[in-house]
């Protein structure tokens, strides 16, 4: 059974991109398109990874991160975030503080836009393998 | 007993019985001389009538018998006497001769006896041995006591007379002038009876009539006099016990009436002048006790001696204290003890003190002593009369405390201040303001060119309100201006000046300078801060911009390469499209980028707002009806109804990028409804144009509301830039407009952009230009 990946960006050709990538690897891709979809798309497809944007409008994937976090039966499901980083440094920051104050354990990868193939695939088979 | 007494003793004392008293005994001495001449004047009448009857009846007895005699019969005499003697008048007769010798009486036992010629019959006319000639009748005659009843005894001589000396028988000699007497003795039995009887009715007539008088004189002084004079004292009893309710009521027109009218008119004068006196007492008793200052009347030996309630409670002193005890709770006089000089001089004298009350609290009161002198001017008591000042002592003290603690706040200040007196002279001088004007504070207290000090339009203000001219206003408030300190330097300030009124006139102006040095200082570091941070800002939002074109365009180069691996037309043409789009996008970041960075000139012109907005509306036609999407109009505005001079490509611009952004969001909204936008123009209320961009599309959520004017804040993704509303912000701005929105979450968005009339200013502040729009709105997509 290939490993189930979700990939959460408000941009399609992200996901259009990433997509592709990991399905030419091997993996089973499901996509949504905000925080409101990827929370139900969690909820009905179980991925084995959850390839997260962390800056969406309506709910951001901070927002959804938290939630995961918090719910029993997602708290455990891999994450690895995607995003521009310098752009959004003090929100990355505040995120930071905000799981060291909580003792939430943080997300299982980074990887930072423009998206290293490889480096991505890399971040990715580390966390679920092949 | 003891109620008769009284009433006796009342009586006794009374002014009618007095007065009747006094005319009894008068009228009964007067009566008892009156009765006592009327008898005695009687009696007399009688007794010589009955004198002259016995010397009568004694001559005719002797001239009866004259004839017996001259025959010297002597029985005959002798029958005569007896039976002249038998009557029951006649107590005895008898005659006597020369000798002494009873010759015929009625008695026979005393014939031919002999009688002293010295016995007190005959003495009368036998004094001294002398025979008697003619004796007076009174002389003859004497009392004589006659079987127990009084008798009148005469001696009646019988005469010589010729025929006796001539008679033959006789030998009387000639010169014999008496030849024997005759001695009647007549019986005043009778008469004694009549003037006992005479007495007896004078005595008793007088008694009557003296009763009579006496009882009239009484009742009239009863009833006129007593009577009247007893309700007088009665009343004036009562007045003297304080019982004004009664009036003298007597009839008349007597003087007692007069003088009862008279009392009547003085209790009334008494009775209103008693109760002023009683007002008046009571007053004063009012004003002593509650009067809100402790009084107290202090003897030679400093005794209190009386005191109100004030003092009572205040110091609770008793009557006989020492002052100085009740005031001072000392045991000695007080060494500057101002009663004494009152004592001693006699003169009045006020002094403020600090006493002790009873709680041991400080009293501080200001008293008054004022002699009381008796008639020889002599100090008895001083009154002393003190008024707690307490209260002044206490606002005095928080006075000083207040003018340190002001003076303090004054000299402390951060900010200079600067104030004037009603002369225009400066009296308030802080070391902010010498910090800020270089001036001493020597220098500048007293000084009056104020130009030195206050910016030109507030002295013009203080010049303007010293002439008394009206000012249309009195204050400036927070005016950032410049003044030029001592050494000539121009010194930022923020000035508030408010000129100071007091009853209308003009009693100074003050000024308050805040040192903007600092703050200037720090607003052009903040200022070249700001701008490194929007650089930053908005170099990280390009960053994240390109980042994600650059995925955008690496990815789509990955799929175009999978697809040809894989011969995958389908995703060929996905990957292809990416490549496109984000080359699109690059373009569009790019025109925006220059939109909104470039230091654009706007390019002012007349244009009409409606053909305007004709163009934009006529521009997203063709992309409207792709999507389904209506565009209405409709301009409401008028040629020439406002002035429409605008840069005519920032406007269009704005309109393109408001209904741009409408289609799109009509386009994400998934409800199937006939979306529309209608694009208006208007005038408001304020006479500025209006330009309205309506949808009935997905509308905005709090969040977006609130993010919809950050820089690269998209809802469209790849999509859009984040650019678009900020750059018709900006442009708007730059016409000194507004632009607002509202929005439903679900239900559309309109937005209203707002131009005032006429040219805008060359260099609008951005800060005076605004963006509202209410949290009640709920969604709106934005570029």
């Amino acid at each position: 059974m290939p490993k189930k990946i979700l990939v959460i960006d408000d941009e399609p050709d992200v996901i259009t991109f990433l997509g592709t990538l990991l399905r030419k690897n091997g993996y089973e891709v499901c996509e949504a398109c905000d925080g409101v979809e990827g929370i139900k798309k969690v909820m009905e497809e179980r991925p084995d990874l959850v390839c997260l944007d962390l800056i969406m409008p309506e709910k951001t994937g901070i927002k959804m991160y938290r939630e995961m976090r918090k719910d029993d039966q997602l708290k455990n499901v891999p994450v690895i975030m995607v995003t521009g980083i310098g752009s959004v440094a003090t929100e990355w920051a505040n995120f930071e503080r905000f799981i060291q104050h909580r003792s939430i354990p943080g997300p299982q990868g980074y990887i930072e836009k423009p998206i290293d193939k490889e480096q991505f695939l890399k971040a990715v088979r580390e966390v679920i393998g092949d | 007993m003891g109620r008769l007494e009284d009433k006796w003793t009342a009586v006794s004392r009374s002014l009618g019985y007095k007065i009747a008293l006094s005319v009894g005994l008068i009228l009964l001495a007067s009566y008892s001389s009156f009765v006592y001449l009327v008898i005695d004047i009687q009696r007399d009448f009688f007794f010589k009538r009955m004198i002259h009857e016995a010397d009568r009846f004694s001559s005719a007895v002797i001239n009866a018998t004259n004839h017996s005699m001259l025959q010297d019969d002597r029985a005959a005499t002798r029958s005569i006497i007896q039976d002249i003697g038998k009557q029951q008048s006649i107590s005895n007769i008898r005659i006597y001769d020369h000798d002494g010798v009873i010759k015929f009486s009625n008695q026979p036992s005393e014939l031919e006896t002999k009688v002293d010629k010295k016995a007190e019959a005959c003495f009368a006319c036998h004094s001294e041995d002398k025979p008697f000639g003619e004796v007076v009748t009174d002389k003859r005659t004497r009392i004589l006591s006659h079987e127990g009843d009084r008798a009148l005894g005469m001696i009646t001589p019988i005469h010589n007379r010729e025929g006796c000396y001539r008679a033959a028988c006789h030998f009387h000699p000639k010169e014999q002038k008496v030849l024997g007497v005759l001695d009647l003795g007549m019986s005043l039995k009778g008469f004694d009876s009549h003037v006992r009887s005479l007495i007896f009715s004078i005595v008793l007539l007088s008694a009557g009539t003296f009763i009579a008088v006496l009882g009239t004189i009484a009742l009239y002084v009863t009833f006129r006099v007593h009577r009247p004079v007893k309700r007088l004292r009665d009343t004036a009893m009562k007045i003297a016990l304080g019982d004004f309710s009664h009036k003298v009521v007597l009839d008349g027109h007597d003087e007692i009436s007069e003088c009862g009218w008279a009392f009547n008119i003085m209790r009334a004068q008494v009775q209103r002048r008693t109760q002023e006196l009683s007002r008046s007492r009571e007053n004063y008793k009012s004003l002593f006790e509650q009067v809100p200052c402790f009084i107290c009347v202090i003897n030679r030996d400093f005794e209190i001696v009386r005191q109100n309630s004030y003092m009572r409670n205040l110091f609770r002193g008793g009557i006989g204290m020492r002052c100085y005890e009740v005031f001072k709770k000392r045991a000695t006089k007080c060494e500057d003890c101002h009663v004494d000089i009152t004592f001693q001089e006699g003169k009045t004298s006020g002094r403020e003190h600090c006493g002790l009350t009873v709680s041991g609290e400080e009293a501080n009161y200001v008293s008054y002593t004022t002699p009381i002198v008796d008639d020889g001017g002599q100090v008895l008591y001083a009154m002393i009369i003190a008024v707690d000042i307490g209260d002044r002592v206490r606002l005095q003290k928080e006075l000083e405390v207040s003018k340190d603690f002001q003076t303090n706040l004054i000299e402390k200040s951060i900010h200079g201040i600067i104030a004037t007196d009603a002369n225009g002279h400066v009296t308030i001088y802080n070391i902010a303001a010498e910090n800020i004007l270089g001036y001493r504070p020597q220098e500048a207290i007293g000084d009056g060119d104020l130009r030195k000090y206050f910016p030109a339009q507030f002295v013009e203000m203080i010049l303007a309100s010293h002439l008394g001219r009206e000012l249309p206003n009195s204050r400036l408030v927070a005016q950032e201006t410049v003044v030029t300190s001592r050494d000539g330097e121009l010194m930022p300030v923020r000035f508030s000046g408010f000129i100071l009124f007091e009853k209308g006139k003009t009693a100074g102006a003050v000024g308050f300078l805040q040192d903007l040095r600092t703050y200037k200082k720090l607003e052009r570091e903040k200022q070249a801060s700001d701008r490194l941070a929007v650089v930053g800002q908005t170099v990280a939002g390009l960053a994240h911009g390109i980042k994600n074109i650059l995925t955008g365009l690496e990815g789509g180069v990955f799929v175009v390469e999978t697809a040809l691996e894989d011969k995958d037309d389908q995703l060929l043409q996905r990957g292809w499209q990416m490549i496109h789009n984000n080359i699109v996008r690059i373009s569009v970041l790019v025109k925006d980028l220059l939109s909104y960075s470039k230091e654009r000139t706007p390019k002012y012109e007349e244009i009409d707002p409606n053909v305007l907005a004709e163009e934009v509306c006529a521009l997203f036609d063709v992309k409207a009806q792709e999507q389904s999407i209506i565009i209405e109009r409709d301009f409401n505005l008028k040629t020439g109804q406002v002035s429409n001079i605008f840069d005519q490509r920032g406007i269009h611009t704005c309109l393109s990028n408001l209904v741009a952004n409408a289609i799109d969001a009509c386009q994400s909204d998934t409800k199937d409804v006939q979306h529309r936008l209608i694009v208006k123009t208007g005038q408001d209320t304020e006479g500025n144009l209006k330009f309205e961009v309506s949808d009935n599309g997905v509308g905005m959520s709090d969040e977006t509301k609130r993010k919809i004017f950050s820089s690269f804040y998209s809802t469209k993704g790849n999509r859009g830039t984040g650019l678009g509303l900020m750059v018709t912000s900006k442009i708007i701005m730059e016409h000194g407009g507004q632009i607002s929105f509202e929005s439903e979450e679900g239900r559309g968005a309109t937005f209203i952009l707002k131009i005032p009339p006429g040219k805008p200013p060359e260099n609008p502040d951005r800060n005076d230009s605004r963006i509202s729009g209410g949290v009640e709105e709920t969604s709106r997509e934005t570029e």
